[in-house]
């Protein structure tokens, strides 16, 4: 083969086909997963601890992270806008489909609310996000004590919310892969044989 | 002769400091100043690489000052560290504490300054000590003394000052790492004057 046509299909498998979620799809999805899971026990594990030191370093961490996570769903909401996704599999029960859709669109909106509203949070309690001490985030909002403690409770209302549709997405897939014996799982996954069509 | 209204004298413990400290006689050619709203004492330092605004909501300032007489010219401020503000209740909370300003032991910041410099088109500079966390140290202010654009009779004093806050033992142990608190802290003041006659 040439090297061309090796390039060609190098290209080809960053993208999403019509049966299965590319490298650069699969990529954004299981980063974000594992970014999540640390992300949700430093939130966790912070409140948890007396005001100190550790909970200064903690905070500043998952502010860090939350930062990084939304411009990761920034740019995954991007790449989904050009690269149309793989649809539900054939023969679905139309109930099920928009249940699907239903919960992608919360996972999205969740993707992006959580680290908005804990942006907001650090606004309002003048403690500006910086990212890794790269550099500062700009505030969006003015001090505010009792705005503080709304968007604290907003934002741990919403992590609560997101267990809840990630339980569901998981499950979901679960479901697709052992019950309705499909490719929706699958196609996810990295190595999938399909990837080499 | 000057003296003073008692009622500049309401930050705790402020009294018998300056009443040991007041000049007789020697001010007499200075001229001497009560500060009036607008009044602030605040401080910038940088948390985990975002630096966020801090401000003391009580405080004395006793000023003496002509830029014709700075031989004679004095400042003598008293802050109450207790009354530290930075929009956030932890932070404050911290900040109060033993390991940093520790206002269960000593609530009294109290800078004094008898030596000044012209510096050409209203631009001055004070050399003084402050005395804070039981040390006492030397710090430089930088300031302008101008005239309150709307009120011909008032002056506005504004300057600022820069200290290593472990010089003052202000955030040791874990607290001592630069990544997560900056050890310089600017202070930044602007006072409205209005005279003492």
């Amino acid at each position: 083969m040439s090297q061309d046509c090796q390039e060609l299909i190098a290209i080809r498998k960053l993208k999403n086909t019509a049966e299965r979620y590319g490298i650069v799809s699969q990529a954004f999805h299981w980063l974000i997963v594992v970014l999540i899971i640390v992300q949700y026990q430093m939130g966790r594990i912070a409140e948890d601890l007396p005001l100190g030191f550790d909970k200064l370093v903690l905070m500043s961490r998952h502010k860090s992270l939350g930062m990084t996570i939304l411009g990761l769903a920034l740019l995954r909401l991007l790449w989904r806008l050009a690269n149309k996704s793989p649809g539900s599999p054939p023969g679905l029960h139309r109930a099920l489909q928009g249940l699907g859709r239903t919960t992608h669109v919360a996972l999205y909106g969740l993707l992006l609310a959580l680290p908005i509203t804990g942006w907001l949070a650090s606004s309002y309690a003048n403690s500006p996000v910086s990212w890794w001490g790269w550099f500062t985030v700009p505030d969006l909002v003015m001090p505010d004590k009792e705005n503080f403690e709304r968007l604290s409770e907003l934002h741990q209302l919403l992590t609560r919310f997101l267990i809840v549709v990630v339980t569901l997405h998981a499950a979901a897939a679960l479901v697709h892969h052992f019950y309705f014996k499909d490719d929706v799982l699958r196609r996810m996954l990295p190595g999938w044989p399909g990837l080499r069509k | 002769m000057i003296s003073y209204p008692d009622r500049i004298f309401t930050v705790l413990g402020l009294q018998i400091i300056f009443a040991a400290a007041l000049p007789t006689t020697a001010a007499a050619e200075a001229q001497a100043w009560q500060t009036i709203k607008p009044r602030s004492i605040t401080f910038v330092a940088v948390q985990a690489g975002a630096p966020f605004e801090g401000r003391f909501e009580q405080f004395e300032a006793l000023i003496q000052f002509s830029p014709d007489a700075l031989e004679e010219s004095r400042f003598q401020v008293g802050i109450d560290l207790a009354s530290v503000e930075t929009d956030y209740e932890d932070r404050d909370e911290i900040l109060r504490g033993a390991e940093f300003f520790d206002v269960k032991a000593e609530r009294l910041a109290v800078y004094e300054a008898v030596s000044f410099a012209d510096l050409g088109g209203n631009k001055f500079r004070a050399d003084g000590q402050l005395s804070l966390n039981g040390r006492r140290l030397p710090v430089v202010l930088a300031f302008t003394f101008v005239p309150a654009e709307e009120q011909r009779n008032q002056y506005i004093l504004r300057g600022h000052a820069e200290f290593n806050r472990l010089d003052f033992g202000i955030g040791l142990g874990d607290w001592a790492d630069e990544k997560w608190i900056s050890h310089t802290v600017e202070v930044h003041f602007s006072l409205q004057l209005t005279r003492i006659d």
